[in-house]
């Protein structure tokens, strides 16, 4: 019940009526940055918790998501993802008769995407009514790309007898953050903090890429691939595997075939299948010379494994 | 379950709808609020997941970043301020609110404002300091950048463009507590218990704040009418 003066009063509601509402691009674009900077951090929260490796994770990440980062593809995602949310979520808002529901399994592979950060942050979320300010504690919220104080480490899941390959099946958690970060964002420079109005808006859609098929195709790729990284990161190689060969036509022939040969070569390495891995690099490193991950790849296993050494290892 | 794949736990909704369709003053008329809240109900209980919470309160976050002050070009990363802290903390915030029907509602839009009150405090310490410059810099109105240009006629474009620059005006030249109680309470039409939550402070204090912003408001409309009188005389 308001007390103000009717002519104050007047002014308010005349106000409300013109007042601009959020512009549909910043509203998406702003949903991808934020989903884009939270997966950094989830990544890099995944791999390790140490500072160096933190930054070095980030880094993995953004050298992932470059080389397949087809700007379309992933726009199409992006706001494909957008529009189905928005026509999924009718009842929380006013309905927006939306071509884009055929594509109900993009929303799925970005909400799903392997980057929720574990609620076990030891910082208070804002207090209660009755509780009183406490300026120490309002500060961790405002800087959203801080780690939470609990690491996953993923090594530590592993059965006994992988115990030695526990630095592969971590490179494969962080090969996992890949696709969450492509599915979100075009070429990722900066991972943390870039201001979001000097970022390319990345609404323009390669033509042909429009479509919603299209879109449908990588979300369903997108899917099945973190279902591999899923099954590598458990420790299921074998499980990744036979994913990878079931699914090997459409995924490894597809926009994600890099990433999916990737996963491959994890998976090869986490198995101790060294000269498939050494075979599987050898293609990929013929089929796409220039790629950041081929750098990586180049130096077998190990050196796949190396990149993220699990703290306290 | 994998904690690095934790969903964000079930919650529902309710009647979230009503805050979005208030919040959203153009959004389409053909979905009553009140139905499309029954409708939510009547399907059970819904996962609050941080997509359901951005698309419904992206609105509510922005509009109130520009009553609040920050300029049009920098609201959009304050916004991504605001929902990083959302994205993160969301799981909290369901642990810490009970799940009654009408919670969702209050809670929600309190807890956001709580986390957009602090962002838009920091965005302004942060630009105080890049600016280099003394302690009360108004923020500029942007009157573009204020207005839907979507208005039905000419003439109630202009009242309402008229309006909206001249509610820009006042709040940014109100002392910023005040700006922000004022904000909640007649704009947004948050309750004193939710605003108290937002702003970390007693209810006494919003009841008491509220009433100096009131003041200060009124005070600074009917100045402005009487400039309008005198230079219409």
């Amino acid at each position: 019940m308001s007390e103000l003066h009717p002519g104050a009063r007047a002014l308010i509601d005349a106000a409300k009526r013109g007042e601009a509402s959020l512009p549909s691009d910043a509203r998406a674009r702003v949903h991808r940055s934020v989903l884009r900077r939270a997966v950094a951090v989830g990544a890099a929260v995944a791999t390790t918790s140490t500072a160096s490796a933190v930054s070095k994770a980030a880094a993995l990440v953004a050298t992932l998501s470059s080389p397949f980062a087809i700007p379309g593809v992933v726009s199409v995602v992006a706001g494909v993802a957008f529009l189905v949310l928005r026509a999924g979520s009718v009842p929380q808002g006013p309905p927006r008769p939306d071509p884009a529901t055929p594509t109900h399994s993009i929303a799925h592979v970005v909400r799903s995407a392997p980057s929720p950060i574990p609620p076990t942050d030891a910082t208070p979320v804002p207090p209660a009514p009755a509780q009183e300010p406490a300026p120490a504690a309002l500060a961790p919220p405002l800087s959203g790309a801080t780690p939470p104080s609990k690491p996953v480490v993923f090594a530590a899941r592993l059965p006994p007898n992988l115990a030695a390959q526990s630095r592969t099946v971590a490179a494969a958690a962080v090969l996992s953050a890949g696709p969450a970060a492509v599915a979100i964002e075009p070429p990722a420079t900066s991972l943390a903090d870039e201001p979001l109005h000097s970022a390319p808006a990345a609404t323009t859609l390669a033509p042909g890429l429009r479509t919603a098929p299209a879109a449908a195709d990588l979300a369903g790729d997108l899917d099945r691939l973190r279902q591999v990284h899923a099954a590598l990161r458990g420790g299921r190689s074998e499980a990744a595997l036979s994913l990878l060969d079931r699914e090997g036509k459409g995924l490894e022939a597809g926009p994600l075939a890099e990433e999916a040969q990737g996963a491959r070569i994890s998976a090869l390495c986490q198995l101790g299948r060294l000269a498939d891995a050494r075979a599987a690099t050898a293609r990929f490193v013929a089929t796409w010379p220039a790629s950041p991950l081929a750098l990586r790849l180049r130096g077998g296993c190990e050196a796949l494994g190396a990149n993220s050494k699990p703290e306290g290892d | 379950m994998t904690p690095i794949e934790t969903p964000m736990a079930s919650y529902p909704l309710g009647v979230e709808t009503r805050s979005d369709a208030h919040s959203d003053p153009h959004s389409d008329p053909r979905s009553p609020p009140v139905i499309a809240a029954q409708a939510r109900v009547d399907a059970g209980p819904q996962p609050l997941t941080f997509d359901s919470v951005y698309h419904s309160y992206a609105p509510f976050v922005w509009r109130n970043a520009r009553r609040l002050g920050v300029s049009h070009g920098a609201v959009e990363d304050v916004m991504q301020e605001v929902f990083l802290v959302v994205y993160r903390r969301l799981p909290d915030f369901e642990e810490r609110t009970p799940l009654t029907p009408l919670t969702p509602l209050t809670s929600m839009r309190a807890w956001l404002s709580a986390i957009l009150i602090r962002v838009v405090r920091a965005h302004r310490r942060q630009a105080r300091r890049k600016d280099g410059a003394g302690e009360n810099v108004p923020p500029s109105p942007e009157p573009d950048t204020l207005i839907d240009r979507r208005s039905p006629s000419p003439l109630e474009a202009a009242e309402r463009d008229e309006a909206v620059q001249e509610l820009y005006a006042i709040l940014s030249r109100m002392n910023e507590e005040r700006r922000e109680v004022l904000v909640l309470s007649e704009l947004e039409e948050l309750s004193a218990p939710e605003i108290a939550q937002a702003l970390q402070v007693n209810v006494n204090t919003v009841s008491w704040r509220l009433r100096t912003a009131r003041h200060e408001f009124e005070r600074m409309v009917l100045k402005r009418r009487a400039v309008e009188a005198r230079s219409a005389r």
